[in-house]
């Protein structure tokens, strides 16, 4: 029989690497399982900007330039990092026609050097962590999928494709949003399913973009489509992405990429012979991640962007508190029971509860091209610079309802569209979402 | 039984993830598809965002 892990952790990603690293410094007997074989190379489509110098979850990550070092105060922990950064001063909102609706002007932010986002090179930061937990003992079994999960009265047992068996005390499952794991113990039944993404990139290089530094979000398109600076120097990456399975990602990039302006910034780019790519199985998230000493961390208990701290700060809790489990000697719910409140707490209530009721009604399915074109055209100055989720949006929705009388004299046609579309009901959202989407509960 | 071209997959696992029975595997950073356990249900094809699994006879 194989020996008795304290826990063992399935996925190096962000959460999974740093749930190893601390379980390590516990000197706890841990392993990490991670079914890549180069666990320092992200495959998985991630534009890897950590969001710095506002609100995040319960933290306010800012960094540490001469430590190099993030610094996670609240928490009261850091990463290391000496890989390489690009910084990025905003969130932008380009249109079909070219209009460009600023959360963060470009100039002043490099004027003032303030960044709201630092582009990483993910894998090298979870790699770090992964050395981390090395270095401390913990035993790091890469190139191994775990298939299966079964709960036996003193452990749980994983088991790989090659059919061999790890036992552990407790299990972390960080092992991300379509989490094997979560679904085999039954985690999905019941969540609503909010739609199958399917996201997809193409590299290229020596495009000529004005104010590049900023991640790039464009509406009016038939799929959600972006823009964004990759961490090596003049590389960007242009993707497409959509709920339907069906939609081709590739003519609409062709499509962004055909019309000005767009085509005059990317007329002397070339295409990276890479293309990368992600889809994800997104249901509400989880406000108990804990069953059969299994807790799930980071977005295996969200939807697919809790983001990087976002899945490091979970990460770090676990470990800890299944280090105060075993010390304890409360080897069930009771043991881990910090890490649930301080899940409730943070995560659940005050962000999950928001992202769980989310599933408005389709921009396409209410504007047009031009529609849009109008309306961004109508914000002239440069918004508030931001990188968090939330406060994209509300500066977006404060920025707008100080227009509406504007729209409503100009565009009254443009103002009823608006009205229906916030009363589209999202039953039916979510209807389509399964319709076009592939659901996975098996 | 099921293919996938191993030049242009980017290995994002999102296959691997969505096969109802484990069939696919990342082995040495590779996708691979073991048709003794696949079932041909053909989510795989759905899924891939550059619509790489295909149906071979
Ligand atoms: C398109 C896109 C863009 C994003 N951009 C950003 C961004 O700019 N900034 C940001 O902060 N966040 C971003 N995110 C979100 C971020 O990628 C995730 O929230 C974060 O990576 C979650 O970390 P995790 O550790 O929970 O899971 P993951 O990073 O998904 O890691 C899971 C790990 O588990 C492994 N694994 C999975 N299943 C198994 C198994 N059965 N056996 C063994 N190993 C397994 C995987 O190989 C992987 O290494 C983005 C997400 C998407 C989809
Ligand atoms: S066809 Fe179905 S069972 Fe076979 S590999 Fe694809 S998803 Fe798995
Ligand atoms: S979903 Fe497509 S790109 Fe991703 S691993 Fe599978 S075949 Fe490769």
């Amino acid at each position: 029989m194989s020996e008795l892990y304290d826990v063992i952790i399935v996925g190096a990603g962000p959460g999974g690497a740093m749930a190893a690293k601390v379980a390590g410094e516990n000197g706890l007997k841990a392993a990490l399982i991670e079914r890549k074989k180069d666990t320092g190379v992200i495959r998985r489509i991630c534009t890897m900007i950590m969001n710095i110098d506002e609100r995040n979850y319960d933290e306010y990550i800012h960094w540490n330039p001469r430590g190099k070092k993030f610094v996670f105060p609240y928490n009261g922990f850091t990463i290391n990092y000496d890989g390489p950064i690009r910084k990025v001063y905003g969130f932008h909102v380009i249109t079909p026609g070219g209009k460009r609706v600023e959360l963060g002007n470009v100039p002043k932010g490099k004027a003032e050097d303030k960044a709201v986002g630092y582009m990483v090179d993910k894998g090298y930061m979870c790699q770090i962590m992964i050395d981390e937990a090395r270095d401390n003992g913990v035993d790091i079994f890469n190139n191994t999928n775990i298939n299966q999960v079964r709960k036996e009265p003193d452990c749980v047992v994983l088991t790989d494709n090659r059919g061999s068996e790890y036992r552990g005390k407790f299990v972390i499952a960080a092992d991300g949003v379509n989490s094997r794991i979560g679904r085999c113990l039954g985690f999905n039944r019941g969540r609503t399913f909010l739609g199958t993404y399917k996201d997809m990139a193409r590299t290229y290089v020596g495009a000529e973009i004005p104010d590049e530094e900023c991640l790039m979000f464009g509406l009016g398109w038939n799929c959600s489509v972006s823009l964004a600076p990759e961490i090596k120097e003049g590389y960007y990456h242009v993707a497409a992405a959509s709920y339907n399975v069906a939609d081709d990602l590739d003519a609409e990039i062709d499509k962004l990429l055909s019309a000005e302006p767009y085509a005059t910034w990317f007329k002397n780019a070339k295409e990276i012979d890479h293309r990368s790519c992600c889809v994800s199985h997104i249901a509400v998230p989880i406000r108990v991640p804990f069953k059969d000493n299994v807790l799930l961390v980071g977005d295996s208990a969200w939807m697919q962007e809790t983001s990087i701290p976002g899945a490091i700060m979970p990460g770090w809790r676990a470990a800890h508190s299944v280090t105060e489990a075993l010390i304890d000697g409360k080897l069930n719910k009771e043991g881990i029971s910090t890490y649930l409140k301080w899940w409730d707490k943070y995560f659940f209530q005050p962000v999950g509860k928001r992202m769980a009721s989310s599933g408005s009604a389709d921009m396409k399915d209410y504007l047009s091209s031009e529609d849009i074109d109008y309306l961004a055209g109508l914000v002239t100055e440069p918004l508030q610079a931001t990188m968090n989720f939330f406060t994209i949006m509300s500066t977006i929705g404060k920025a707008f309802g100080g227009l509406l009388e504007k729209i409503g004299e100009e565009r009254p046609d443009i103002m009823q569209k608006l009205m229906a579309m916030r009363s589209h009901p999202r039953e039916l959202v979510l209807a389509k979402r399964c319709n076009d989407g592939c659901a996975i509960t098996l | 039984m099921i293919e996938i071209d191993k030049e242009k997959c980017a290995a994002c696992c999102g296959c691997v993830d969505h096969c109802p029975v484990a069939a696919i595997s990342v082995i040495d950073d590779e996708v691979v598809v073991d048709s003794d356990i696949c079932m041909e249900c053909l989510i795989c094809t759905k899924v891939c965002p550059l619509g790489l699994p295909h149906w071979v006879d």
